[in-house]
């Protein structure tokens, strides 16, 4: 009865505009304040032009830099570096990557690795270490 | 009554919808990296024009390039004929390019009661740190050396100025700025992107960064790694103008013989600081923060929050070598850990 009379508030009209508000607010809070994991890197090197690599694609690339070449590895969305002509392997041992916004390099090597996601969102705006 | 409730109720609805489209009007970003200073410099500059943005980005990476060739304490150049000099005890002309760095470093030290001290370069170089990176094969120094050195021990004061002249009173001073050139650049950096106009930026030195304004309203967020495994460790909230600096036993190291050496050297022993793991600083001056990074790793569990005292510094996560989180009050309200929550020792109040 309670129910059949809140209903009767309520033209055809006013029911699409609530329907039509709650799905745009919904989805704009999803759309704006949700992070979401990279789907892209950026790879630049001082030896080779910049690649741009997607990450939904489970892939091994061969990325030449100043010391030689560095083995970037791509799987279930992440990417890491598993070789690399550099000493202490720093670079290696970051391991997976797969926050929007991040970025690693293998510094001796002249070799970064930008990920990115195409909502243009990150969850930092920076990493420090 | 009842049209009264609806028109209420669509009202909310609608504020509700306006008002986060509202917050996240987004700004155009302009985003570039660049190796420089020895290290991958990230710029990120928000809400500016295009073309501004590209014009002050290519003033700073001239900027960067500028200081890295100034400021390099091994390359033939200002620092290096300086160090040369002061070894010599005669006085000289002072260098415009270097007297600011060592004015303000010479503050920084005497306020870290020498645990920040540029002037021990020659140490440096018997770590084998002084090269800009690490491929080639390096070994510990001998023992004897380091207490050879540490007998005569070069201080920030003993560099002298006198009138336009400036002389060293120690012969064992090299001065390497490698623990303060990188604040310091990114501080001159953010100065000149401000000349251009822009209210809202991220300069981000490998790891070590100063942020200005805001982005789209909200705050920067940063995330600080995770020092002994993948992923982000903490995660923190920063605007205005703040930077935010960590010095740590990962970022440049050598192995040898199974053990691991790392460029965070002790004045007072010779060696790498063994007390902590890293230490993150939040300090509106981007040197002053690299500066108190290192001093506070330096200084361990024990002593980091009485010299943080002296040095100004209102904000300090230090991860001591056993795993345990040390930070003062306002610190910890700022710090939000995005794994489980390690133990932490909570300070006096800054």
């Amino acid at each position: 009865m309670i129910r059949s009379g809140i209903t009767s508030l309520f033209t055809t009209a006013d029911k699409i505009l609530f329907i039509f508000s709650f799905v745009a607010i919904i989805s704009s809070y999803s759309y704006f304040w949700q992070s979401t994991p990279a789907n892209y890197a950026i790879v630049k090197s001082s030896q080779q032009d910049p690649l741009l690599i997607n990450l939904d694609e489970a892939k091994v690339h061969q990325i030449k830099g100043s010391l030689g070449i560095s083995t970037l590895e791509v799987k279930d969305g992440k990417i890491r570096f598993t070789t690399s002509p550099c000493r202490n392997k720093i670079c290696i041992q970051s391991g997976w990557h797969n926050h929007g916004g991040d970025v690693t390099a293998c510094l001796p090597n002249l070799i970064s690795v930008q990920l990115s996601s195409k909502q243009s969102k990150a969850n930092y705006d920076a990493i420090i270490f | 009554m009842n049209s009264s409730i609806l028109l209420k109720f669509q009202f909310i609805l609608l504020a509700s919808l306006f008002t986060l489209s509202a917050c996240s009007k987004p700004a155009p970003v302009f985003h570039e990296t660049v190796f420089t200073m020895g290290t991958l410099v990230e710029v990120t500059i928000v809400g500016a024009d295009a073309k501004i943005a590209e014009e002050a980005y290519s003033a700073i990476l001239d900027d960067f390039n500028y200081m890295h060739n100034t400021w390099h304490p091994w390359k033939p150049n200002a620092l290096k004929r300086i160090n040369s000099l002061l070894q010599t005890g005669a006085p000289f002309p002072i260098a415009p390019s270097i007297m600011p760095l060592i004015k303000k470093s010479q503050i920084l030290s005497e306020q870290s009661q020498g645990l920040f001290n540029p002037a021990i370069g020659q140490l440096i170089k018997l770590w084998g740190f002084h090269q800009d990176n690490l491929d080639e094969i390096i070994e510990p120094p001998e023992g004897e050396d380091i207490q050879a050195f540490l007998k005569n021990l070069p201080k920030m004061s003993d560099v002298k100025f006198k009138g336009i002249s400036m002389f060293g009173t120690n012969e064992n001073i090299q001065l390497d700025f490698g623990a303060f050139a990188k604040g310091a650049a990114v501080d001159a950096t953010i100065e000149h992107l401000k000349e251009f106009g822009i209210k809202n930026a991220i300069i981000n030195a490998g790891g070590d960064l100063r942020a200005i304004g805001n982005k789209n309203g909200q705050p920067w967020r940063i995330g600080i790694r995770n020092p002994r495994a993948d992923g982000i460790f903490a995660a923190i909230e920063i605007s205005g103008d703040e930077s935010v600096f960590t010095s740590g036993d990962y970022e440049r190291y050598f192995e040898s013989d199974g053990k691991r050496y790392h460029h965070i050297i002790d004045p007072r022993t010779g060696y790498p600081a063994n007390k902590s793991r890293s230490v993150t600083v939040i300090h509106s001056n981007a040197a002053t923060a690299d500066a108190a990074s290192t001093a506070l790793f330096i200084a361990g569990p024990e002593k980091w929050h009485a010299i943080a005292k002296v040095m100004g510094i209102k904000y300090v996560m230090l991860i001591a070598s056993n795993g345990d989180v040390h930070m003062n009050p306002a610190m910890a309200k700022r710090i939000k850990f995005t794994i489980k929550q390690p133990t932490i020792k909570l300070s006096n109040p800054l």
